[in-house]
């Protein structure tokens, strides 16, 4: 089933998430030609659309960077508490499965937004004349990581991974976060958006004073032992505490979504 | 087995009560009338049946069982408004009941669909009102459930669509299977039920068979339930 | 067919009646399959178990009999559709006699009301 229930999100999201990246690379393509204009001696009238243009694709990027959190947030409102809910919440399926389907989904959209963004400023930014940039691009990045991961003392590849799951860790918390928030406001009869909205602030909020509460707690109550650690030891504790901390918001705030939905339910 | 039970079974909102010690239960084969006028607790019954609600207390059993996906898979569920996703087209829908319900018969929601001079390449989205409806019984219909739950399905409309909306019902049910028909509108309905339940302020007012109605009382099911609840 | 169904009595007893008319007036002919259950009841919008319950009265009659998987038949019994026939005409005087009894008609009033119709008829 849960298989199923992916093979069906995906479907729903990529028929908003595909004409977006299609709509970017149509912005960033239109974008290219528009540099040429800006380089020639044109009207003043091109100029300007030339450079509307690219503080499009400046924006168009930003927005593609929230776009997956939004999609995502959207996608769990309209699939589960307003009247889709009364179709989906009755499939043979439970609860864990349906949220599983939603995290996987949407962390799978991040990447590709992540990847999409990273493309389309390659696309913006590489010189096409000489196509033989590319392999040169590649192998100055190799050198580069090879140089870090001597710094590193070899583990490059280690603190890459824990950067990717502090990335999906993240992704995953702030879905679920914007997800409890709904899971709450919807619960009430009146009101539901704001409510959401309110209880979206409400979270943020706690987290950060759980962060900030955390950190104090690290570096200055802790701040000898740190003195102790090298470099690389101190990189990896960081992360360790990092991963953790993520772990247990995402915790919380999926039991705080689960409870809710499960027994707070209040479809109108 | 009974089908439905319900046992001391209770739900309030905010302290208000939706229904209260409620002792209910219906047997396999039977097509069950669920009457009352609006804010009787009709939709929180049903509801309730579909683990789309818990109990404040009691218990609601599903051929034995508490609301679950168990459950779910054999509860074919009509909603008193329209789920299903409006960007899909009509053949999309039929795949999505299909893939998640293994009781689901293609071949007759194809051809109720068909006879509908449906187009299944449209989108929900540019159905009227009553043709969605109408999808979306077929869809339901299509299950080979244990048990249906119809919520509302005549519910403002016009008497064309409600003889088709019950001759659907009734060519298409599982014969082991029990059908509750919740509504307001008693007279259209009569004539295909077994047995009605009175619901009133959340409580079980009378369950007993059409037939024993009419025979004893000389009235038929609408004429009593005017009476009994008579402003 | 004609479905229409009075408040007054079960609507099985009404099918039962309908469907012996049908039999009598010879809408379904003598050793004819009848239509199945569900065929029926979606026809005249009824209850499957209405339909069900009206069809075994009609066996007990004898105006119908069942093979196990081949359905139901109206009996090939003549005789039987004849009786039946007769038991309905009788019952359709009866009321006759009853209602006419309420304006203070006398038999003899009856009678010759009927003769009077005798004539008229072509």
């Amino acid at each position: 089933m849960l298989t199923k229930l992916i093979r069906h999100e995906f479907r729903a999201t990529s028929r908003i998430m595909w004409p977006i990246f299609a709509g970017m690379l149509a912005l960033t393509l239109a974008m290219r030609a528009s540099q040429n204009v800006l380089q020639n001696e044109s009207p003043w009238l091109l100029n300007l659309l030339a450079v509307l243009v690219t503080i499009g694709f400046v924006f168009g990027i930003m927005a593609l960077c929230f776009a997956p959190l939004v999609l995502s947030a959207v996608r769990f409102r309209d699939h589960l508490l307003k009247d889709e809910g009364y179709l989906t919440l009755t499939l043979p399926v439970n609860m864990h499965q349906l949220l599983a389907s939603k995290l996987i989904v949407s962390a799978v959209w991040y990447a590709a937004a992540f990847l999409a963004v990273v493309l389309l400023c390659m696309i913006g930014a590489f010189d096409f004349s000489d196509w033989r940039v590319v392999p040169q691009f590649a192998a100055d990045f190799l050198r580069a990581f090879r140089k870090l991961d001597g710094a590193l003392q070899g583990q490059a590849l280690l603190f890459a991974l824990e950067l990717f799951l502090f990335c999906v860790l993240g992704v995953t918390a702030v879905s679920l976060i914007v997800y409890a928030a709904y899971a709450v406001g919807f619960s009430f009869n009146k009101h539901k958006s704001a409510l959401t909205a309110v209880s979206v602030l409400v979270f943020f909020q706690l987290v950060q004073f759980a962060a900030i509460a955390v950190l104090a707690n690290l570096f200055c109550d802790g701040f000898t032992a740190w003195s102790s650690l090298t470099g690389v030891q101190a990189g990896n504790a960081i992360f360790a505490v990092a991963l953790v901390c993520e772990l247990i918001v995402c915790v919380i705030f999926y039991l705080v979504t689960y409870f809710f939905l499960t027994r707070k339910l209040n479809l109108e | 087995m009974n089908i439905l039970e319900c046992k001391a079974l209770t739900k309030r909102y905010s302290g208000k009560s939706a229904l209260e010690g409620v002792e209910l239960s219906i047997e396999p084969g039977r097509i069950v009338g669920l009457l009352g006028p609006n804010g009787s607790g009709k939709t929180t019954l049903i509801k309730l049946a579909n683990g789309l609600l818990t109990p404040t207390s009691g218990e609601i059993l599903i051929d034995g069982k508490a609301p679950s996906p168990e459950t779910k898979a054999i509860v074919s569920y009509l909603p008193d408004r329209n789920a299903l996703p409006d960007w899909m087209t009509v053949a999309q829908t039929v795949d999505y009941y299909a893939d998640f319900y293994a009781d689901f018969r293609r071949d007759a929601a194809q051809e109720m669909i068909q006879r509908l001079g449906l187009d299944v390449s449209q989108r929900v989205k540019t159905l009227s009102k009553g043709t969605r409806e109408k999808l979306q019984l077929i869809l339901v219909m299509s299950r080979a459930a244990k048990l249906y739950l119809l919520d509302e399905p005549i519910g403002g409309v016009d008497p064309a669509t409600r003889d088709y909306i019950l001759r659907t019902i009734i060519g298409n049910y599982n014969e082991d299977a029990s059908v509750v028909i919740s509504t307001h509108l008693i007279a259209d309905v009569e004539q295909v039920l077994d047995e009605v339940i009175f619901l009133q302020n959340g409580r079980v007012e009378r369950h007993t068979t059409v037939d024993a109605i009419r025979g004893e009382t000389g009235k038929s099911v609408d004429e009593l339930f005017r009476e009994v609840f008579k402003c | 067919m004609e479905w229409q169904f009075r408040n007054d009595s079960p609507i099985y007893t009404q099918l039962t009646q309908r469907l012996t008319q049908a039999i009598v007036a010879g809408e379904f002919r003598p050793g004819e399959r009848l239509p199945s259950v569900r065929e029926l009841a979606v026809e005249a919008g009824v209850n499957p178990n209405t339909v069900q319950r009206a069809l075994a009265d009609l066996e007990r009659d004898g105006l119908v009999f069942s093979q196990r998987t081949a359905g139901r038949f109206v009996t090939g019994d003549v005789s039987m559709i004849e009786n039946a026939k007769l038991r309905l005409a009788d019952q359709c005087v009866e009321n006759f006699l009853s209602e006419m009894a309420k304006l203070g008609c006398g038999r003899d009033e009856v009678i010759a009301l009927l003769q009077g119709r005798k004539e008229e008829e072509p």
